[in-house]
């Protein structure tokens, strides 16, 4: 019995200091082999007196048990530090670019557009679309633009039909038929292509507009202050200023312009808000009552907010555009930037 | 609209800066900036008397000045033609700075020590005029300051000018914004005339108004013995400040007076009217008339004209008639001060595609009883500038009186539209500040009277914005609406819109935009059939180039050009088509299509180059309807497009409507649009989509037990569609508990196989619901099938 606990002892710390798989599987054929220390030792149990052999035996048991539990434990600890050592010592370029799984690209008008859209309908408003092919009534009269006067020069015009039809010049069309196909309160925003005679490096004869609206009892210009400033800080952030300065619409009034603290000098005056600190961003004002009467509402009752916003402009600023055609071109090497 | 910071200091006493005026202008709704700055300019610059010219001992063209610089006589070497002694003029002295940003040195000039320079206007950047060095009016002492004497360091104000302002168009308009801005008087400037001759002017010219609704009131004042010559310069300085170019000192007067008051004026040369009378009527039928620009005109009675017994003399409120313009040989001058309608302006200026300062105000609608002031301030100045005798009575035909706009103000209503509180007080404050007449009606409503230079002001409303824009829009709170007004929700077809772009993007097409015109020769490069409803265009009337003449009414045109000489292209566009549909509205539908060129760029990983095919496109197509819920619900049947390869194409179909169609583009297309390389493209109609009921969808159990696969593969004929074959399976299949997944894998073709056979490897699994079927099970059902095939295509076991 002393051997036995001799051989354990130093079986124990054999497996301590051995360091390799292949030692290791070296010493446990020694020691729990067939023809192994233990074996050729447990012979000796047939030399006891028989009262004391099942004793011994289990004796014998024991240690077997022990040894092979740290053996497997050393295993273990030996497979986990291999691997370690393996996978540290690799070599591997993750700089090399990931496998082509698309996305594409969003056109960036699009996607300011939908941003847009997606803020006021977080803040309850509809969105409305209409034809882009109109009439002159819906286009102008119906939004207080007289004939013949000077205001219809603010939106060259391209007619079809010999004058009968033209493509519309601002989605506030969308006001009409909104207005006379449902019943106030109303909130509205209404996205589109709209059309004008002017091409340049700013001016494109076909851009997209976003137009609002909000009609209700009690409804101020505070509101559609309190709703641009909402939808500017969500769309620029917080610490965006607004500036609202007095302009003429024929179909609001009173009407203004919106400026926003410009985004690339933060208001100190740069070369694109050509030193003002400013960025003019969207018009917008009161419903004016003729537009009101002209769809049978009664302005005594209903007063409402309009605004209206060149999403091009917008694209364009955000992403340093100096060309609008960029955006109207299907050229692979600027829409993949976006 | 510009605006010369000096001017304006003739009608009110400023002390703001440009810039704070600039500033305060913008708050109140006229936009402005400054785009002339001369603060600062001509330093150093002083009034010179030539008192000695001598010819240049050396040099032919020049000559040597002697010029009193103020007690200095200063040597000047000069080019100039027209300097000689006596002459005042500008001078820069050594050491002085052009506003070029020349220096001025000491310099010999073929060996004449020149110790400054007199410059040209031009080179002082007063005006065009570089005929020789400037002279200088107004009698100035040599020494003088040149930049303080003179009106030279002026700020040019830009404002971009809203339609509704008409009465901003004026110095005094612009005065009365920025004397109300600052809380200061508006003063005007005198119209008195001094040298009076007593004459009736009856007996010189008698006005006749023979169309009172376009010509309200008509006034003429008449001016004899006038000398026609150059204006003083600071008549010419404040017409340049003012973007006009000065002609005579009589023009020059109509336009200065047309700046400062906004209202335009018009001289005759008298003597070139026949019968001494004025008639104010509209144009005969066919008339013709010759304006000042040399343009001749056919007219219509739709326009008025201002004639003498004989002939036309001007086009009313747009411009004169070469044959009554003031010329250097004028001598009686007759002024026209008047009111005409602004549509009836509007008409004749757009119609014969004249525009003029003067109908440009006309238009904007003028003040019809502020034209007496008009006239007077230019008989005034026309008498101290150009030396006439001015007849002191007035031809002046004004049958109808205007009245002016009454209009209630409710306080209360300010609040309700501003969401401000203003008080009564401040109300009236802001009102008189416009020049309007407030009186008190009862406490809460104003009645005003706006007054005739102010045609925007009609009602209610335009008062509350007057009151907006004085308070400042800055003084209004901002708060948002505290419940929504509605739900918030997007259209139907703009949801399906939205989500086929967002798929597309998703699956690595990138998203395009065009304009939505084509031209005339569009439909045929794209091979487009006679017959097609692609050719149902609905043309622009007023087109900007013939590239644009046309409504799209197909995608495809657009993204193919998009595609040439680019390797590898995956696009799409969504975007409405235009039908025309004769004399009703165009129809129009929102399309999608989407492109993908036969090459890919060989990716960084395997260096090889893929290849797309149709069924690329197919699949897009399929992914399309898929994602958009109609899984299982659409077809593809064969189609006979021109634009695409023959056999190569098909129609998309939802629950048997034609919704689009794709296909491989044809060569000849390709070649249309000089493409050289394949291309595979779709089109399909979003409205017709969006319309299209989506399946109700229920779930079925999934089985507990093992499902078995067994792989199938048949030689056939290859006129037999894969279509056929799936559909012959699911004829076949066991029914029952079992279901059956069948799944094409491999078509494999070989001479071995025979002539025009395929094989087609399918891989089957069955899966019954109540129990694990055993290999003799699944044997049974396989052999069924194959039997089917058999049966129905002539199919054998590979
Ligand atoms: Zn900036």
């Amino acid at each position: 019995m002393e051997d036995l606990k001799a051989l354990e002892l130093g079986a124990i710390e054999e497996i301590g200091a051995v360091s390799t798989g292949e030692e290791l599987e070296k010493l446990r054929v020694r020691l729990l082999g067939k023809k192994g220390d233990i074996t050729s030792l447990m012979k000796g149990i047939s030399k006891l007196p028989p009262d004391e052999r099942p004793k011994a035996g289990a004796e014998f048991n024991k240690v077997k048990v022990s040894i092979s539990s740290a053996i497997e434990k050393k295993s273990a600890a030996i497979k986990a530090q291999e691997l370690s050592a393996r996978l540290n010592d690799e070599i591997f370029d993750i700089t090399i670019s990931g496998k082509p799984y698309g996305p594409g690209h969003f056109h960036p008008s699009c996607d300011i557009m939908d941003e847009f859209i997606d803020i006021f309908v977080g803040l309850g408003f509809c969105v409305e679309e209409g034809p882009e092919v109109e009439t002159d009534e819906y286009n102008f009269q119906r939004l207080n633009f007289p004939d013949d006067h000077p205001a219809r020069d603010m939106q060259d015009t391209f007619y079809l039909q010999n004058g009968k039809r033209l493509l519309r010049t601002h989605t506030s069309t969308v006001q009409v038929h909104t207005m006379l196909k449902k019943k106030p309160p109303l909130a509205v925003i209404a996205p589109g292509r709209v059309y004008r005679l002017d091409s340049d490096i700013t001016h494109s004869p076909v851009f997209h507009q976003v137009e609002g609206f909000l009609i209700d009892k009690n409804v101020t210009f505070a509101h559609l202050k309190g709703t641009l400033e909402l939808f500017v800080h969500r769309l620029y952030g917080k610490n965006t200023k607004l500036r609202f300065r007095p302009s003429f619409f024929p179909f609001t009034e009173p009407s203004a312009e919106m400026d926003i603290s410009c985004q690339l000098c933060g208001g100190k005056g740069c070369r694109l808000c050509k030193g003002t600190g400013w960025i003019e961003i969207l018009g917008a004002g009161m419903i004016d009552p003729n537009v009101f009467k002209a769809v049978g509402y009664d302005p005594e009752e209903w007063t409402g907010f309009a605004f209206g916003c060149g999403i091009e402009r917008v694209a364009m600023l955000k992403y340093s555009i100096d060309d609008i055609r960029l955006l109207f071109g299907n050229d692979k090497r600027f829409l993949s930037q976006f | 609209m510009l605006v010369s910071y000096l001017w304006l200091k003739d009608f009110c006493d400023i002390s703001a800066s440009p810039e704070e005026v600039s500033d305060k202008l913008t708050s109140l709704g006229l936009e402005c900036s400054i785009i002339d700055d001369r603060r600062g300019w001509y330093e150093g610059v002083v009034v010179g008397k030539i008192i000695e010219a001598a010819p240049h001992p050396e040099a032919d063209k020049l000559q040597v000045l002697q010029v009193d610089a103020g007690g200095e006589i200063k040597t000047i070497v000069c080019g100039a033609k027209n300097a000689r002694a006596g002459l005042l003029v500008p001078l820069f002295p050594v050491g002085s700075v052009t506003p070029d940003g020349l220096k001025i040195e000491k310099r010999k000039l073929r060996g004449v020590l020149s110790e400054g320079m007199i410059p040209s206007e031009v080179e002082l950047k007063l005006s065009e005029d570089h005929e020789g060095i400037m002279t200088l009016d107004d009698n100035p002492t040599p020494g003088d300051k040149f930049a303080e004497r003179y009106e030279v360091c002026d700020t040019i104000l830009e404002i971009d000018l809203t339609p509704n302002r008409g009465d901003c168009l004026s110095m005094i308009g612009i005065a009365r914004e920025v004397a109300q801005g600052f809380g200061i008087r508006l003063k005007k400037p005198g119209a008195k005339t001094l040298g009076r001759v007593d004459k009736d002017i009856a007996s010189i010219i008698e006005i006749e108004l023979t169309a009172p609704d376009l010509s309200p009131r008509y006034a003429g004042r008449v001016i004899n013995d006038v000398k026609i010559k150059k204006s003083p310069f600071w008549v010419r300085r404040r017409l340049q400040a003012g973007g006009v170019r000065p002609i005579n000192n009589i023009v020059d007067i109509t336009n200065y007076v047309l700046i400062e008051t906004g209202h335009p004026l018009h001289a005759f040369d008298l003597d070139m009217l026949a019968g001494a009378k004025v008639i104010v009527r509209r144009a005969k039928d066919g008339e013709t008339f010759t304006t000042l620009d040399g343009k001749e005109h056919k007219l219509t009675p739709e326009n008025l004209v201002i004639a003498d017994t004989e002939k036309a003399v001007a086009l009313a409120g747009v411009m004169g008639g070469q044959n009554s313009e003031v010329t250097s040989s004028t001598e009686n001058i007759m002024l026209e001060a008047a009111y005409f309608n602004p549509q009836s302006i509007r008409k004749t200026s757009k119609k014969l595609n004249i525009s003029s300062e003067s109908s440009y105000r006309f238009e904007r609608g003028t003040d019809i009883e502020g034209l007496i002031y008009a006239q007077d301030r230019a008989v005034s100045l026309m008498e101290s500038t150009g030396e006439g005798s001015v007849i002191d009575s007035r031809a002046d035909s004004y049958p109808e009186r205007f009245e002016k706009r009454n209009i209630n103000l409710r306080v209360s209503r300010i609040t309700q539209i501003l969401g401000i509180d203003v008080s009564y007080d401040q109300v009236v404050s802001i009102l008189k500040g416009l020049e309007m007449e407030p009186e008190k009606l009862d406490d809460d409503t104003i009645a005003v009277k706006a007054p005739f230079f102010r045609n925007d002001i009609e009602r209610e409303i335009d008062l509350i914005e007057e009151v907006a824009r004085c308070a400042g829009y800055d003084k209004v709170p901002s708060y948002a609406p505290e419940t929504p007004v509605s739900e918030g929700s997007y259209s139907h077809l703009f949801h399906i819109r939205r989500l086929v772009r967002r798929h597309l993007v998703s699956i690595g097409l990138t998203e395009g935009m065009s304009l939505s015109f084509m031209g005339d020769t569009e439909m045929d490069k794209l091979q487009v059939p006679e017959n097609s409803q692609m050719r149902s265009i609905a043309r622009i009337d007023n087109p900007m180039s013939s590239e644009w003449k046309n409504m799209r009414t197909t995608l495809l045109p657009g993204l193919i050009s998009s595609a040439k000489g680019v390797a590898d292209l995956s696009i799409f566009e969504t975007c409405a088509l235009f039908f025309d549909r004769g004399d009703e509205a165009p129809a129009e539908s929102w399309s999608v299509a989407c492109l993908l060129t036969e090459t890919i760029a060989p990716d960084a990983w395997s260096g090889k180059a893929g290849k797309r095919d149709f069924y690329d496109v197919k699949g897009v197509v399929e992914s399309i309807l898929d994602f958009s819920g109609f899984s299982g619900e659409y077809d593809f049947a064969p189609s006979l497009h021109p634009f695409y390869y023959p056999k190569r194409q098909a129609d998309i179909l939802i629950n048997s409507v034609v919704i689009g169609h794709m296909g491989q583009v044809h060569p000849i297309t390709l070649e249309n649009y000089e493409v050289d390389q394949e291309l595979f493209v779709c089109e399909l109609n979003l409205d017709k989509v969006a319309e299209q009921a989506k399946p109700l969808r229920r779930h079925k159990g999934i089985s507990k037990f093992p499902s078995v696969r067994r792989d199938l593969a048949v030689v056939v004929s290859e006129t037999v569609t894969s279509k056929d074959i799936l559909e012959s399976v699911e004829k076949h299949a066991p029914g029952g508990d079992v279901t059956l997944s069948a799944q094409l894998f491999d078509i494999f073709r070989d001479e071995k196989l025979g002539v025009e056979k395929k094989s087609v490897a399918l891989a089957l699994e069955f899966t019954d619901s109540r129990k694990t079927l055993t290999d003799e099970d699944a044997d049974m059902l396989f052999s069924s099938i194959l039997k089917g095939l058999e049966k129905d295509h002539g199919a054998h076991l590979r």
